[in-house]
C-alpha cells in the first residue's frame, strides 16, 4: 500500500486552508488564483488517495490529470446531490461542501490506512 | 542559436532529430498569426484570414507533430507537447468571440448556467434547448467554480474549457498507453490523432455539455482499460473501477447522448471479450468485472432517464429516426429535394479545404487498414487487452458514419458521433503509425526520413480537412453581419434590443420573435421565447398578410403578449435558410420571403401597440384581453 505522505497530506491542508481565506480576498483575480487550484484539485487528489489510485499513477504528473478530472466528475455529483436534499447551491454551501469532502475524505484515507495490516 | 542552426543542418542531411525547442520557440509567433488571422476575417470579406488560420496553426502544430513523432523526445516531453497542443488548438475557438457565449449550444447553456446561479436549484426549464434542464452537470460544475472563484461565469467558463481540452488529449494517452501494454510513444501518437477529429479545434471547445461529458467517456474508458487489465494489481483494479463509477455518474448526469455511446461501447465491449474461448481465470476476472460495471452504468443511465429526464426519449426521437429515413430513401434512390444534401455545398471554404476535407477520409481509411494489419499480427485476441477490438468496432464506426453526412436529418448525428468514434481510431491506427515510424521496419534511413514527412503531411491534410468537415465558417471566424445565422447575426443592435426590452418589461416576458432574435432574448435577455412548432406554427404570424385566428387564440390561451418583428425579413435571405424554425417550410420548397405588407400588419390592429423600435426591430405588446374580445366578435 502507498499511503500519502506527511507532505502531501500538509499540502493538501495548506491548499484548502489557502482557498478558505481567498474567500474574503475582494482581487477577484487573486482569490480566483489561490482558489482554483484547491476546487480543481483536491477533491479528486483526495478521493483518488482513498482509491488508492496513487498506486498505479505514482508521480504528480501522472497523478495531476487524474485528480482534477476526478474533481471535475466529483463536482456535479456533490452539487445535484445537495439539491436533491433541498440544500440551494450558494457560496456558502459550495465551500462548505469543499471543505467537507476534502477533510471528509482524507479522514476516511486515514482510518483506512490505520485499519490496514 | 547555434545549436539550433546546427541541429537543423544535421536534419537537413536526414540524420539526428529535430530541436526540441523549435515548437516552443514557435509557440508565440503562431499565436500572433492565429489573432492576425481573426482581425483579419472581422475586417474583410476576402477570404485570406483562412490562410493565415493555416499558417499560424502550422507554425505550432508541425514542430510538435514531427517531435512527437521522432524518436528523441523523452516520454515527459511528449506529454508537455500534447499538454500545449490542447491548450493551442483552444485558441481559435476562444478568439472566435473572447466576450461572449456565441454559438447556439453556448447560450443555451449560458442561461441555465446563470438561471442556476441565480436561483440555486437546477433542473429549470431552458427556451432554447429545454432538455438540457434535466442535464445539469456542467452548469452545476459551472456554477461551484464560479461561486469558488469569484470570476464571472464567462471566464471561468474559458478557463474549465481550456482544461477540458487538454485533459481529452490526456485521457487518451493514458488509455492507449493502458492497452497497448505502456508504450509511451504510441499513446502520444494516439493523442495527436484524436487531436485531428472534427469535433476538436471548435464543437467540443464551446461551453455546452458535449464538452464536459465528451472527456468523461474518454475517462471512463481509460479507467475501465485500467481494471480491465490482466496484469494490474487487485488494488489497482479496485481503484480504477471506482473513479470509473464516479466519472461515469458525472457523464450520466451530464449528457444524453454520450452516456448512451458510452452504454451502447460497454455492452459491446463485454460481449466481444467474452468471444474467446477458454478464457485464463483472470481474464474471466476483469470480464466479470466489466459485466458488473456495464450493467452499474446501465442502471444508472436508465434511473437519470426515468426519473430526471423523461422528455429525452421524445426530444432524441426525430432526429434519429429522420436521419434512418433519410438515409434509407437515399439508398433507395427515393429521395425527395430537401432530404439530401451536397457536402460543402454553397460553402465559402477555400478550394484547398474542400479538397483536404475530402482526401482526410481515405487518409483516414488507409490508416486503420494499416491498425487492423498490425492488430491482426498479434492475434490470437486473447493477446490483445480486453478493450481493443470493442475500440477498433468503435473507431469503423466513422466509416458507417459517412452516408448520414449525405442526408439533411442526419448530417448533424453523424458530425457529432466523430468526437466518440475518433477515440477508437486513435487506438486504432497509433499503432500503425508507430509501425511505419520504427526504424526495424526501414533498413535504409533515407527511407525512414520519408516515411516520417509522409506521416506528417498526412497529419496535416487530415487536420485541415477534418476541420473543414467539422463545422461552417460562420461559426469558425467573425464576419461582417449577416441576417440568419446563429453567429453572424449577434450585433450589436440585437444585444441593445435584449438590454432594453429586459429592462423595460423584465425577465420571463413570453416573446414570439425570429429564430435569431429568440436566441438573443432568451440568452441574454432572460425571455421565454417560444419554441414554434407544427402544433404552434408562430412563422403564420410573420407570412400571412391576414392574421391567423386557431395561432391568436391559442397566444391567448396561453399569454404569449410580446412579438417582435425584424423588419429586414421582407429583403433578405437568411444565411440558415430559415427564418422562424426550420419546420416553417416543406421539405425541398424554396426559401420565400415574408412581404413588407404581412410584415406590417401589427401596426393596423388595435390590440397590438408598437413599445420598443430599434433601427430594425419592433417590439409589438398585445392586449390579450382586447384580442380576446376581437376574437369572439369575429367567431360569432
Amino acid at each position: 500500500v502507498t499511503p500519502p505522505s506527511r507532505r502531501q497530506v500538509l499540502l493538501i491542508l495548506a491548499l484548502l486552508a489557502a482557498a478558505d481565506i481567498a474567500q474574503i480576498v475582494p482581487v477577484t483575480l487573486i482569490r480566483a488564483v489561490l482558489v482554483a487550484p484547491a476546487a480543481l484539485v483536491l477533491p479528486g487528489w483526495t478521493a483518488g488517495l482513498l482509491l488508492r489510485l496513487n498506486r498505479s499513477h505514482r508521480t504528480p504528473v501522472e497523478m495531476l490529470p487524474v485528480a482534477i478530472m476526478l474533481s471535475l466528475a466529483l463536482w456535479p455529483l456533490l452539487l445535484i446531490g445537495i439539491g436533491a436534499v433541498s440544500i440551494r447551491i450558494t457560496h456558502l454551501s459550495v465551500v462548505v461542501v469543499l471543505n467537507c469532502v476534502v477533510l471528509g475524505l482524507l479522514s476516511a484515507t486515514a482510518i483506512r490506512r490505520s485499519a490496514l495490516p | 542559436l547555434r545549436s539550433l542552426g546546427a541541429t537543423l543542418r544535421t536534419r537537413a542531411r536526414g540524420t539526428g532529430s529535430w530541436p526540441a525547442a523549435l515548437p516552443w520557440l514557435t509557440l508565440a509567433p503562431a499565436v500572433a498569426v492565429l489573432k492576425w488571422a481573426f482581425s483579419n476575417a472581422a475586417g474583410s470579406t476576402s477570404s485570406a484570414h483562412f490562410a493565415i488560420f493555416w499558417l499560424g496553426i502550422a507554425l505550432f502544430a508541425g514542430p510538435v507533430i514531427i517531435r512527437i513523432l521522432g524518436p528523441a523526445a523523452s516520454a515527459r516531453e511528449r506529454y508537455a507537447l500534447l499538454v500545449a497542443l490542447g491548450v493551442f488548438l483552444f485558441i481559435p475557438k476562444y478568439l472566435r468571440d473572447p466576450s461572449m457565449p456565441l454559438f447556439h449550444d453556448e447560450l443555451a447553456h449560458w442561461r441555465a448556467t446563470e438561471t442556476l446561479l441565480a436561483t440555486g436549484t437546477a433542473f429549470h426549464p431552458n427556451y432554447i434547448i429545454y432538455v438540457i434542464g434535466e442535464f445539469p452537470g456542467l452548469h452545476a460544475l459551472a456554477a461551484a467554480l464560479v461561486l469558488l472563484t469569484g470570476l464571472s461565469l464567462w471566464h471561468t467558463a474559458t478557463a474549465l474549457l481550456a482544461v477540458l481540452h487538454v485533459l481529452a488529449l490526456l485521457g487518451i494517452v493514458d488509455l492507449t498507453r493502458t492497452v497497448s501494454g505502456g508504450r509511451t510513444r504510441l499513446a502520444a501518437i494516439a493523442g495527436l490523432i484524436y487531436a485531428l477529429n472534427p469535433s476538436y479545434m471548435y464543437f467540443d471547445a464551446q461551453f455546452a455539455y458535449e464538452s464536459l461529458s465528451i472527456v468523461l467517456v474518454i475517462w471512463v474508458l481509460a479507467a475501465t482499460a485500467r481494471f480491465t487489465d490482466p496484469a494490474a494489481s487487485a488494488t489497482t483494479v479496485r481503484a480504477w473501477f471506482g473513479a470509473g463509477l464516479i466519472l461515469a455518474g458525472a457523464c450520466i448526469m451530464t449528457h444524453h447522448l454520450a452516456t448512451y455511446a458510452l452504454v451502447g461501447f460497454l455492452i459491446g465491449a463485454t460481449a466481444l471479450a467474452a468471444f474467446p474461448r477458454g478464457m485464463a481465470p483472470v481474464r474471466r476476472q476483469r470480464w466479470q468485472l466489466l459485466l458488473a460495471f456495464t450493467t452499474l452504468v446501465l442502471l444508472g443511465a436508465l434511473l437519470w432517464a426515468v426519473f430526471a429526464a423523461p422528455d429525452i426519449f421524445a426530444y432524441l426521437a426525430p432526429n434519429l429516426t429522420g436521419g434512418i429515413d433519410q438515409l434509407a430513401n437515399l439508398l433507395t434512390h427515393s429521395a425527395h429535394a430537401g432530404t439530401t444534401q451536397a457536402v460543402f455545398s454553397k460553402s465559402p471554404l477555400p478550394l484547398y479545404e474542400r479538397a483536404f476535407g475530402a482526401l482526410s477520409v481515405p487518409i483516414i481509411a488507409a490508416g486503420s487498414v494499416l491498425g487492423l494489419r498490425v492488430l491482426w499480427r498479434r492475434r490470437p485476441l486473447s493477446n490483445l487487452a480486453v478493450l481493443t477490438p470493442a475500440l477498433v468496432v468503435l473507431g469503423l464506426v466513422f466509416f458507417a458514419s459517412l452516408p448520414f453526412v449525405f442526408s439533411a436529418a442526419g448530417a448533424e448525428s453523424a458530425h457529432r458521433s466523430w468526437g466518440y468514434s475518433f477515440i477508437g481510431l486513435a487506438v486504432l491506427i497509433a499503432p500503425a503509425v508507430d509501425h511505419l515510424l520504427d526504424p526495424a521496419t526501414h533498413t535504409v534511413g533515407r527511407g525512414l526520413v520519408a516515411i516520417r514527412t509522409l506521416v506528417a503531411v498526412g497529419f496535416a491534410c487530415t487536420l485541415v480537412g477534418m476541420v473543414a468537415d467539422g463545422i461552417g465558417a460562420s461559426y469558425r471566424f467573425p464576419g461582417p453581419f449577416a441576417w440568419g445565422s446563429a453567429t453572424l447575426s449577434l450585433d450589436h443592435e440585437m444585444l441593445t434590443l435584449t438590454r432594453r426590452f429586459r429592462h423595460r418589461f423584465g425577465q420571463q416576458q413570453r416573446v414570439i420573435a425570429d429564430y435569431y432574435s429568440s436566441l438573443a432574448l432568451a440568452a441574454f435577455g432572460n425571455e421565454h421565447t417560444a419554441e414554434p412548432s407544427r402544433g404552434f406554427p408562430t412563422w403564420e404570424l410573420y407570412f400571412d398578410t391576414a392574421f391567423p385566428h386557431h395561432l391568436l387564440r391559442e397566444m391567448v390561451g396561453s399569454g404569449w403578449n410580446f412579438v417582435v418583428v425584424d423588419e429586414r425579413m421582407s429583403s433578405v435571405t437568411p444565411l440558415q435558410n430559415f427564418y422562424i424554425a426550420p419546420g416553417e417550410r416543406a421539405h425541398g420548397a424554396p426559401v420565400v420571403r415574408p412581404s413588407k405588407l404581412a410584415l406590417e400588419k401589427f401596426d393596423r390592429v388595435p390590440w397590438a401597440k408598437l413599445v420598443l423600435a430599434t433601427q430594425h426591430y419592433h417590439v409589438y405588446r398585445l392586449n390579450l384581453s382586447l384580442l380576446s374580445s376581437t376574437l369572439a366578435r369575429s367567431s360569432s
